[in-house]
C-alpha cells in the first residue's frame, strides 16, 4: 500500500499547487483581469482535484468539485459574465474545496452547512444564466460513480451462470482502422472469453486496382461460446461501436463444436492471412522487427530523448530523511575538518605549509559543500503566502472592513523547518493588523484614506536572516492608549519614560491586550506576547514600528535554518556552552562597584543604573559549588522572550560562531536549562543554553529557596 | 516490452497511470500535456497512448488530431482519459480519432484490459 | 530467571565481559554496537551523578553512564585502559563507562547460574545470573536496565 500512499502524498502535493491556480486565477478573474488562459487554468485545476479525488474515494470532494467545476466550465464557455458578486462566490467556493482537501487528508471536517451554501451558490449562478445545467445535470453524480463506465448495465444485471452461445456479425467501417483499432485484435479477444469459431467474409474485396489500401472489405462472424454474459462481449467492441456494422445474437443452442466455414483448424491461417492484409497499410509504424536505423538518426534520436529526459527532470522529488542524512554528514565533515586544522595547527605546521593551504582551500569548499546542503531544504515563503490571501479575506469579513493583501518576495527562500512554523505567528500578525490596524471603511474614508485598507507582506533577506514585514495603512498604533494600559496592568511604572519604539513594543507585554472585549478574531487566546515568544522560539525576533494615522510595521526576523544557530562560545568552568546569538543584548566587563548582593545568596549588577540579576552560569549549572568573583569573568546581557533582561556571568568568551545544532534529547533528555547540544572544533560536546529557561529558574530559585535545584539532585543520587 | 505514452498534466494521475502500467509490464514514457506529447513522439514510438482530454497548451484532442493527421504516427491506439462519461465528449473523443477511453477514476485492471485490447 | 532465559538451556550467546574495580560484568554481544577508547566527556546539569556526561560519538550525541557508580559501586577513575562501550537499547544509545574489557564470551544458557541472594540490592536488580569460568564469577547485566529513568526524569 505504500506505493498507493506515496501517490496520495502527490496528490496532496498537487492539489496544494492547483488551489493556488484557483485562487490566482479567481482573484485575476475579481479583478477583471483575467483572459481565457487563466480561466482554462483555473477549470483544469479543479477538474485535477475531481480527477485525482475521485481515484481516492473522497467522495464529498468529488461532489463539490464537480459543481464547482460545472460552474467554471459556464465561464470557461462563455455562458457566465464574471463580475465581483460571481467572484466572491467561486472565491468562497474555492475556499470549501481548500477545506474539503484538507478534510480529505485528515483535517478537520468541513462544515456541511458552509457547503451547501456554496453548492447553492454555485447553482444559482447556473441557473440565472440559463440553460446551463447540461453539463451537470445528466450525470451530476457521475464523478461518484466508480464504476468505470465500459461496465454496463447487464454486467451489474450479474453475468449468466452457463455458457451461452453468442452470434456476433462484425463488418468494421475504413474509421475503425483510422483510429487505430484493429479487427485482428478484437476478435482475439472474442475468442479469448471463450471457445469459438470465426469466419471471414472476403466478398466485398475488390479488385486489386480498385482497392483502397485503406479501405475496410472484410466482415466477419464470430460464434462464441462463453459464460461471460453479453455484456463482456459488448465491452470488447465498446469504442468501435461507431465505426462498424455488428450484431450480437444469442444463439439457443449450444453448437460450440458446429464448425462455421474455415472451422477451428484454419483460424491460424485465417488470422495470417489476415494480419498480412490489415498490416500492410500500416507497416511503417505498427513496430513490427526493429528495422536497422541509420546512425545518423539514431544519434538525432538519442540526443532528443535526452533531451527530453533535461526538460521532465528539472526538478527531483527527495525523502527529507535523505537530506537530513546529508545534512548531518556535512555537519560531520565541517567538524572534521576543523579538527584536522587544528590538529595540523597544534603539530606545528607553518601557516603556509602546503598542508595548511590545504587546509583551507578544504575549508572553503567544506563550507561550500554545506551551505548547498543547506540550500536543498530551502523553499521559497510562497506557500505560506499562499494561505494569506483567504486569510485576509475571512478576517476581513468578520470584522466588516474592506483589506486587500499585497505580497512581495514570495521566492525568498528558507529552511523547511523554518517554513513550517512561519504560519502561524505571520497569521496572527496579519490578523492583529486587520483588527486592530485596518480601521472601518467610514473612518478611513473620514481620515481621508481610501476606504479599502492594504495590507503588505514582505520576505527579504538580510543579513543571513529572513526578514518578513507586515505592514498596514491604518490608524497606527494609539500611544497614550496603549501607555495607560500598560500602567493600569502594572506592566510600568506609571511615571516610567518611554520612547516611541519602547511604548509601541508594549503590546508583546505578557497580559497585555488593546481590546477591552476580546474580538471574536483575537479570541483564539493569542495575544502578541505568545506571538513573540514562538517567533524567539525559533530564534528570531519580532518588533513593531507605527506612525500615527498612517500605519505599523511588523518586522520579525528569522534564522534561515534551524538545524544551525550563530552562538557565542563560552567558557563557564572547564565545559565551554553556546549562548544563541539572538538572545544576547551585549557584553560587558563588570567592575567592583557594579556587583551587589540582593538577599541571602543572590547578586544584582547595576547596568546604567538598572539592577539585573546576575547569574553565575558554571555555579547555576553545577560545574562549581562556589560563585566566582564577577570581576574576574565576563558579562554577557541576554533577553528572554518576555523582554526581561538578565546578565550571564562567564569565566571568559572564546568568540563568535556557527554551530550545528545537536538533539540531546534523541539518546538522553531535556536538561533544564539547555536547549540543545553541538560538536565543536576539538570534538568535545558542548551545550547551547536556553536562555529564557536558565533565567526564569534562577528567578525562581531566588524566590523559592535560594538553594540551586541540581544540587539536592545530584545529593540525593550521591 | 510494450511502451506506453501518458500524457496528463496532473502528477497524481500520472504516477497512478505509471504505477499500474509498470505493474502490468509496461514500459512508461510520460509527458505533461499535448504539446509535450507530441514532441516526446519525435524521440519514441509508443505502443498505445494514453492522454487526458483538459490539459494546457494542447488538449487532448489536438493531440489526438495531430497524431492523426501525421503518417507516421496516425496507427498509434489513443487511449482518452476522461472524467465525463456522457455520450457527447466520447463523441468528440471519437471524431478527433480516439481508439478507445478510460473513464477516471479507473479500476487498473480495467486500465490494463483496455491498452491490452488496443495493443495486443 | 526469567522464562524467556529458561527457553533452551543450550542456546550460545556471546557475551562481552569488562570489569569494574575488582569485580567482572558481562552483557549480551547483541546489545553492544562498539567499543571505544575513554574521552573526557562535557558534563549535563542537574543530571544524576552516575551520569559521566556526553560525548560526541561520530556525530552522535551520546550520554555515558558510569556503570560503577550505576550499579552502586565505586566511580570509575579513568585510565587508559578505560574504555566506553557503546549499547543500543531499542533507539537510545548510550555509552558505559568501565574500566576495561576483558574477554568476549561464548556461555550456553545453562551456563548461566541464577544471581546468589548475596550481593546488594542495587547490583541484584542489574545483575540477570552469575556465570563461572575457570575460577573466575561474571555477573551478566541486563543492558536493558541500565539506562536509568532518571534519563528521561531530568526533564
Amino acid at each position: 500500500m505504500s506505493a498507493m500512499d506515496d501517490i496520495r502524498q502527490t496528490f496532496f502535493e498537487e492539489c496544494a499547487e492547483q488551489m493556488t491556480e484557483v485562487e490566482t486565477g479567481l482573484l485575476a478573474m475579481e479583478a477583471g483581469a483575467a483572459d481565457a488562459d487563466t480561466v482554462n487554468a483555473v477549470f483544469r485545476a479543479v477538474h485535477s482535484i475531481k480527477g485525482g479525488a475521485g481515484a481516492f474515494n473522497f467522495t464529498e470532494l468529488v461532489a463539490f468539485a464537480h459543481v464547482f467545476e460545472t460552474t467554471l466550465d459556464a465561464v470557461r464557455a462563455g455562458r457566465l459574465t464574471v463580475g465581483a458578486e460571481q467572484a466572491a462566490v467561486l472565491l468562497r467556493a474555492a475556499d470549501v474545496l481548500a477545506d474539503l482537501v484538507a478534510a480529505a487528508h485528515g483535517g478537520a471536517g468541513v462544515d456541511a452547512e458552509r457547503r451547501e451554501a456554496s453548492s447553492g451558490e454555485l447553482a444559482k449562478l447556473l441557473g440565472e444564466e440559463g440553460g446551463v445545467a447540461d453539463a451537470g445535470e445528466g450525470d451530476g453524480m457521475e464523478g461518484l460513480d466508480f464504476t468505470p463506465v465500459a461496465v454496463s448495465f447487464e454486467d451489474l444485471a450479474g453475468g449468466p451462470a452457463g455458457a451461452q452461445d453468442f452470434r456476433i456479425v462484425f463488418r468494421p467501417h475504413a474509421g475503425l482502422y483510422a483510429k487505430a483499432n484493429e479487427a485482428l485484435r478484437l476478435i482475439r479477444e472474442c475468442l479469448a472469453l471463450g471457445e469459438g469459431s470465426v469466419a471471414c467474409d472476403t466478398g466485398a474485396v475488390p479488385t486489386l486496382d480498385a482497392l483502397d489500401p485503406e479501405g475496410a472489405y472484410l466482415s466477419w462472424t464470430i460464434v462464441l461460446s462463453t459464460t461471460a454474459g453479453e455484456a463482456a462481449v459488448r465491452e470488447i467492441f465498446e469504442f468501435v461501436e461507431l465505426d462498424c456494422d455488428l450484431t450480437i445474437e444469442t444463439v439457443s443452442a449450444p453448437s460450440t463444436a458446429e464448425a462455421q466455414p474455415g472451422g477451428d483448424a484454419d483460424i491460424a491461417a485465417l488470422l495470417a492471412r489476415m494480419q498480412a492484409e490489415i498490416a500492410q497499410p500500416a507497416a511503417e509504424m505498427d513496430a513490427t522487427p526493429p528495422q536497422p536505423v541509420p546512425p545518423e538518426a539514431e544519434r538525432r534520436k538519442t540526443t532528443r530523448r535526452a533531451e527530453d529526459g533535461v526538460a521532465t527532470a528539472s526538478s527531483i522529488r527527495v525523502e527529507l530523511e535523505r537530506v537530513d542524512r546529508l545534512i548531518d554528514l556535512v555537519g560531520e565533515l565541517v567538524i572534521h575538518q576543523v579538527m584536522l586544522a587544528q590538529r595540523a595547527a597544534q603539530a606545528g605546521l607553518a601557516a603556509r605549509s602546503e598542508v595548511a593551504v590545504g587546509f583551507d582551500e578544504l575549508e572553503q569548499l567544506t563550507r561550500e559543500i554545506q551551505d548547498s546542503v543547506m540550500a536543498i531544504r530551502a523553499q521559497p515563503v510562497k506557500s505560506v503566502f499562499q494561505k494569506l490571501p483567504r486569510l485576509v479575506r475571512e478576517v476581513a469579513g468578520v470584522t466588516g472592513k474592506s483589506v486587500g493583501l499585497v505580497t512581495e518576495g514570495e521566492y525568498t527562500e528558507v529552511d523547511k523547518t523554518v517554513i513550517e512554523r512561519l504560519s502561524d505567528p505571520l497569521t496572527h500578525m496579519i490578523r492583529n493588523a486587520i483588527d486592530h490596524g485596518i480601521e472601518t471603511p467610514d473612518r478611513r474614508i473620514a481620515a481621508g484614506k481610501p476606504a479599502e485598507g492594504t495590507i503588505r507582506v514582505a520576505a527579504m533577506h538580510r543579513s543571513g536572516r529572513i526578514v518578513i514585514e507586515v505592514s498596514d495603512d491604518g490608524a497606527g498604533i494609539d500611544r497614550p492608549v496603549v501607555r495607560d494600559i500598560a500602567v493600569g496592568k502594572g506592566l510600568i511604572p506609571a511615571g516610567a519614560q518611554l520612547s516611541d519604539d519602547e511604548t509601541d513594543n508594549l503590546i508583546f507585554l505578557p497580559g497585555f491586550s488593546t481590546k477591552e472585549a476580546v474580538s471574536e478574531l483575537s479570541g483564539r487566546g493569542v495575544g502578541m506576547d505568545v506571538v513573540k515568544r514562538s517567533i524567539q522560539a525559533l530564534g528570531g525576533r519580532v518588533s513593531i514600528s507605527s506612525q500615527p494615522g498612517k500605519g505599523s510595521v511588523f518586522t520579525m526576523s528569522l534564522p534561515l535554518t534551524l538545524a544551525v544557530l550563530d552562538g557565542m562560545v563560552v567558557t563557564a568552568g572547564d565545559s565551554a556552552l553556546v549562548v544563541p546569538i539572538t538572545a544576547i543584548v551585549e557584553t560587558l566587563k563588570p567592575r567592583r562597584g557594579d556587583v551587589s548582593s540582593f538577599g541571602r545568596d543572590n547578586a544584582l549588577i547595576n547596568v546604567r543604573d538598572s539592577f539585573l540579576p546576575l547569574i553565575d552560569v558554571a555555579c547555576e549549572l553545577g560545574y562549581r559549588a562556589t560563585p566566582t568573583d564577577p570581576v574576574l569573568g565576563v558579562v554577557v546581557l541576554v533577553e528572554s522572550d518576555n523582554g526581561q533582561r538578565s546578565a550571564l556571568l562567564f569565566d571568559a568568551i572564546q568568540g563568535q560562531r556557527q554551530v550545528v545544532i545537536k538533539s540531546l534529547e534523541a539518546n538522553y533528555g531535556r536538561v533544564p536549562g539547555v536547549a540543545a547540544a553541538t560538536i565543536m572544533g576539538d570534538g568535545r560536546v558542548a551545550l547551547i543554553l536556553d536562555v529564557d529557561m536558565l533565567t526564569a529558574q534562577s528567578r525562581f530559585e531566588q524566590i523559592a529557596s535560594g538553594q540551586p535545584a541540581f544540587n539536592s539532585f545530584v545529593q540525593a543520587a550521591e | 516490452m510494450k511502451t506506453v505514452l501518458t500524457i496528463d498534466d496532473s502528477r497524481t494521475m500520472r504516477e497512478m497511470l505509471r504505477r499500474t502500467l509498470e505493474g502490468a509490464g509496461f514500459a512508461v514514457v510520460q509527458a505533461e500535456d499535448g504539446r509535450h506529447g507530441v514532441e516526446v513522439l519525435e524521440a519514441c514510438q509508443p505502443h498505445v497512448i494514453i492522454t487526458d482530454v483538459n490539459m494546457p497548451r494542447m488538449d487532448g484532442l489536438e493531440f489526438i488530431e495531430t497524431v492523426r493527421g501525421d503518417a507516421r504516427r496516425r496507427v498509434v491506439p489513443i487511449l482518452v482519459l476522461t472524467t465525463e462519461s456522457d455520450a457527447e465528449k466520447k463523441a468528440r473523443a471519437r471524431a478527433a480519432g480516439a481508439t478507445g477511453w478510460i473513464v477516471k477514476p479507473f479500476d487498473p485492471q480495467k486500465l490494463v484490459d483496455a491498452v491490452n485490447r488496443v495493443s495486443l | 530467571m526469567s522464562s524467556d532465559d529458561m527457553r533452551d538451556a543450550t542456546t550460545k550467546r556471546e557475551l562481552i565481559a569488562f570489569r569494574i574495580g575488582e569485580q567482572e560484568f558481562c552483557v549480551d554481544i547483541t546489545t553492544v554496537r562498539e567499543i571505544r577508547g575513554f574521552v573526557p566527556a562535557t558534563p549535563l546539569p542537574h543530571a544524576p551523578a552516575y551520569v559521566n556526561g556526553v560525548i560526541n560519538l561520530r556525530g552522535t550525541v551520546l550520554p555515558v553512564i558510569d556503570l560503577g557508580l550505576r550499579m552502586g559501586l565505586a566511580r570509575i577513575e579513568p585510565t587508559a585502559r578505560s574504555v566506553i562501550v557503546v549499547a543500543k537499547m531499542e533507539h537510545q544509545l548510550f555509552g558505559l563507562l568501565v574500566d576495561a574489557v576483558s574477554d568476549i564470551l561464548t556461555v550456553t544458557d545453562e551456563a548461566i547460574q541464577p544471581t546468589p541472594n548475596v550481593a546488594s540490592e542495587l547490583a541484584q536488580s542489574f545483575v540477570r545470573g552469575v556465570i563461572a569460568l575457570e575460577g573466575r564469577m561474571i555477573s551478566l547485566i541486563a543492558a536493558e536496565a541500565i539506562p536509568p529513568r532518571q534519563l528521561d526524569m531530568a526533564a
